[in-house]
């Protein structure tokens, strides 16, 4: 209410804080996480027998995450901290309060971690030899701070998800000891390590030639290397949608399913037995006929596990609505004990950002359209993605012109219709004001008011 | 215009403000550090790079060069995340507000740094492949290097408008905080340290023996190399004299303390005198580098002092707009705590009290059905018709619904306890007279 409200009218501020962080994701799954323990593994393998082809192949594999984590990986894992303080700050800023010390933590095995990478690649050449089993070493202390990292903020994750233990202690123990932690990380862990396998396969196709003893050698490797982990993460993926019911149920007051809950609860459990079966098919293929196959084939699987990633990610920011912060805050970035006085004296009165402060005879679609950026905009676009025109549209087929006595009766109740939408939260002046300018939408188009603005009636 | 006082959020900081004020400096220091390095070594790449078409001892110095970017740029950007939590956690709502107000370009932080990381591989790492296209090889040096020229741009204006709340209402955009008269001498202020950093950290590295003699240049000797390197930091740090300056008298005056000027006036500047002295010395050494400890004692002196000058300002400017958001805060909160008990029921104040099964009906259903008008659903008068006196069969529908009307969207199935569902059956056969 007191920061400028940032808006991305097509994309939607959710979307542009969703597609970077699952890039992020997956990046750190497949570059970071799973592969280096697969090129070490892999490099250790070459030493001990001997066969400089591998090492080579491993020292090019791990060229290609090099570049990719230090540039993609590293900037939009620093993008998921500048695009939710963009999109929600109300959240952010307060998890901050809360977590700085873990984050503290977090970012020192990071540092830990970005060192050792360039330690690790830069010194593949000169570190060889009788100094090779040095560099081995570098390289199982890299693998282990990658996936330190990951674990830390699995936790994090995990106590978002975890509604009332803000409220009760706000302690990051809270993280590591909620159901959902466990069978997360193992389902990151193998899953990323699943990953890294058909990635290396991908790579090692590109840096080998076509037909060579070397490449055949590498698909049967990298297919088994797959099979081995897709085990786990299968184990991993039904264990977590195993425990979400019970993250549900807490974190759902009104708890009945709602359609879109169902539909991306229900089809994950089938999404994850069907990537995984296809990912072992083609794994299988790999090991029985390993060059029966267009090398652009290789890609299908990353995509397929790339895919059910960012299912997975989606399923699980799902469970924390309507809330951003379980029990505490809305996902509109007002907190649940501001709501009783922002129903008594109007969200407007109290905002610093809006065109309107109160609503008047006279500026009900304006104020509407203040009250919508406010209370609306974090999730819903006006035009483009989850736009509020698409979804009222959806509601009212076949009618051009919108009844605002419709409307607002929805928006009285619209948490109860719809449970991860948090209740409107305003004055009966307000809830008519934002009916009134949603009701306008049904014929026409709306821009989004600028983003700073000084108040008219002030 | 009147400054903007934000609500702070009600949750106290995580560690003593001296102690996240220490760690911001800190972190920020290193990070910093390395952006220098990147940002001028980034420049001296595209120069020396240029000079070397024409005597190659140049190209093979760049290629060098280039070659400390790749562990710089990382550095900066890891070390970039510990100053950037602090300052979030310290100045959540200055910081936040100008990340929102110049949100577009902002964001833009995150492609335009991954487009120049990639830019900066791609340079270093084809460098003897299109070492026949030198036109091709420098437009990735030259992309690389205006990216890194602007992005600072985008940090400078954001933490320099968090300074100015009184500002903020006028500025709609990232090219209105440009605007702000000390931008523009900041960027020079910073611009020219990061030359000066660079001159001497690549005196410092190729004055290194061993890794010289490696280099096996044909003509260019080590000497004339590190006084040259000597040259860029005295040039640049001599710069520094008319930057600093011009910072310092556009900066506004609530932003100015005594203790600022006192820090400028007693150390800032004569030791930044004495480092460029120490540096003018060394370009004209015969066999220079024997000042260096001297050099780097004096310019580490100057930046931490500078690191805190800047921290002063930020705080002059700051401290009197948090404690007017700390009353603000205060006043706010007890107005939301005196309001707890406004909590509205179900059915409004002072009504008739609802049935359980009215209750139910305005928490799950009111939002999409109306007695006699149409909402989402269609109004119960028409709906219930065909279920008078049959409650079970109003249970039966909302447990599962079918689909009558396709001029209406589907309805959703009520997870509910049966008897809840009879008890909402009945207070809409009541209502709508078919019971």
């Amino acid at each position: 209410m007191d920061l400028p409200i940032f808006f991305a009218d097509y994309f939607g501020t959710r979307t542009l804080v969703g597609v970077i962080a699952i890039v992020h994701v997956w990046i750190n799954h497949a570059f970071a996480v799973g592969m280096i323990p697969l090129v070490v593994g892999v490099e250790w393998w070459a030493h001990r027998t001997n066969r400089p082809e591998w090492d080579a192949l491993a020292h090019k594999i791990l060229g290609v995450c090099f570049i990719v984590t230090t540039s993609v990986g590293a900037l939009t894992g620093v993008g998921i901290w500048l695009s939710t303080a963009l999109v929600n700050p109300y959240a952010i800023g307060s998890l901050l309060r809360v977590f700085y010390w873990a984050w503290f933590s977090e970012w020192v095995v990071f540092v830990a971690e970005v060192s050792l990478i360039l330690v690790y690649y830069l010194t593949w050449k000169r570190l060889t030899g009788q100094r090779k089993s040095r560099h081995i070493r570098i390289g199982v202390l890299l693998g282990l701070m990658s996936w330190l990292t990951m674990a830390i903020i699995v936790a994090i994750l995990g106590f978002m998800m975890n509604p009332g233990s803000w409220l009760e202690q706000r302690d990051l123990l809270t993280g590591f000891t909620n159901p959902i932690y466990l069978p997360q990380l193992l389902f990151r862990t193998a899953a990323a390590l699943t990953m890294a396998g058909s990635l290396a396969l991908a790579l090692s196709i590109a840096f080998t030639d076509r037909e060579s003893s070397l490449q055949t050698q590498a698909i049967k490797l990298f297919s088994g290397w797959s099979l081995f982990w897709l085990v786990p993460t299968l184990i991993g993926g039904l264990a977590y949608h195993h425990v979400i019911p019970q993250a549900m149920l807490d974190n759902m007051p009104v708890a009945f399913g709602t359609q879109a809950w169902q539909d991306l609860y229900g089809k994950l459990v089938h999404l994850t037995v069907l990537a995984v079966a296809a990912v072992a098919l083609f794994a299988l293929w790999g090991l029985w006929q390993p060059l029966r196959a267009n090398p652009l084939v290789w890609i299908v699987p990353v995509l397929l596990l790339t895919g059910l990633m960012g299912y997975f990610e989606r399923t699980r920011e799902f469970i924390r609505k309507p809330y951003a912060i379980g029990y505490y805050m809305y996902a509109n970035g007002i907190r649940v004990d501001e709501v009783p006085h922002l129903v008594k004296t109007g969200v407007l009165a109290n905002c610093s950002w809006t065109a309107n402060r109160r609503v008047t005879g006279q500026n009900k679609e304006g104020a509407g359209r203040d009250l919508f950026m406010v209370l609306c905009s974090r999730c819903h676009t006006l035009n483009g993605i989850n736009s509020v025109k698409d979804n009222l549209a959806k509601m009212y087929p076949g009618q051009t012109t919108w009844s605002s006595a419709a409307i607002e009766s929805f928006l009285k109740n619209i948490h109860g219709a719809r449970s991860f939408m948090p209740p409107f939260i305003g004055n009966a002046d307000e809830r008519a004001a934002l009916a009134a300018y949603l009701a306008t939408l049904g014929n026409r188009r709306d821009i989004p008011p600028p983003v700073a603005v000084a108040a008219i009636d002030e | 215009m009147e400054p903007v006082i934000p609500k702070d959020l009600p949750l106290g900081l995580p560690a003593p403000f001296w102690l996240l004020e220490f760690l911001l400096l800190l972190s920020f220091a290193l990070h910093i550090f390395f952006v220098n390095l990147l940002l001028g070594g980034s420049l001296m790449v595209l120069v020396t790079e240029i000079r070397g078409l024409r005597m190659p001892d140049w190209d093979r110095v760049s290629h060098e060069i280039a070659k400390t970017i790749t562990v710089n740029k990382s550095l900066a950007v890891v070390l970039g995340v510990a100053p950037l939590l602090s300052i979030s956690v310290l100045y959540t709502m200055q910081f936040y507000t100008a990340n929102a107000l110049t949100g577009h370009v902002w964001i833009l932080i995150v492609p335009l740094l991954i487009a120049a990381f990639l830019l900066s591989y791609a340079h270093k790492y084809s460098w003897d492949r299109l070492a026949d296209s030198k036109g091709v090889h420098l437009t990735f040096a030259g992309g690389a290097t205006a990216l890194f020229l602007f992005l600072p741009f985008i940090f400078l204006s954001n933490i320099n408008l968090m300074l100015y709340p009184e500002h903020w209402r006028s500025i709609g955009s990232f090219w209105d905080a440009l605007t702000l008269a000390n931008v523009f001498p900041r960027y020079f202020h910073f611009l020219a340290a990061s030359i000066a950093l660079t001159g001497l950290f690549l005196a410092v590295y190729f004055g290194r023996q061993r890794f010289f003699a490696s280099l096996e240049l044909q003509s260019l000797r080590r000497e004339q190399l590190v006084r040259s390197f000597y040259g860029v930091a005295f040039g640049s740090t001599l710069a520094q004299f008319v930057f600093g300056p011009l910072l310092f008298l556009t900066l506004p005056a609530h932003a100015v303390s005594t203790t600022l000027v006192v820090i400028l006036a007693v150390a800032v500047l004569p030791l930044g005198g004495l480092a460029a002295w120490w540096l003018w010395r060394e370009v004209q050494a015969p066999s220079p580098g024997r000042r260096l400890v001297s050099i780097v004692a004096a310019l580490t002196a100057v930046i931490s002092f500078m690191v805190y000058a800047r921290q002063e300002v930020r705080e002059t400017a700051l401290a009197p707009h948090r404690d007017l958001m700390k009353t603000r805060t205060a006043a706010y909160l007890a107005e939301v705590r005196t309001a707890q008990d406004y909590l509205i029921m179900p059915g409004g104040l002072g009504g008739k009290p609802l049935s359980v099964g009215a209750q139910i009906f305005q928490r799950r259903c009111a939002s999409c059905h109306a007695l006699d008008t149409r909402l989402v659903g269609p109004p119960l008068v028409e709906a219930a018709k065909s279920y008078a006196g049959n409650p079970e069969g109003i249970v039966a529908w909302a447990l599962k619904p079918g689909r009558n009307r396709t001029d209406y969207p589907p309805m959703p199935a009520q997870e509910m306890a049966r008897d809840d569902l009879l008890q909402v059956a009945g207070h809409i056969l009541e209502t709508t007279g078919n019971l």
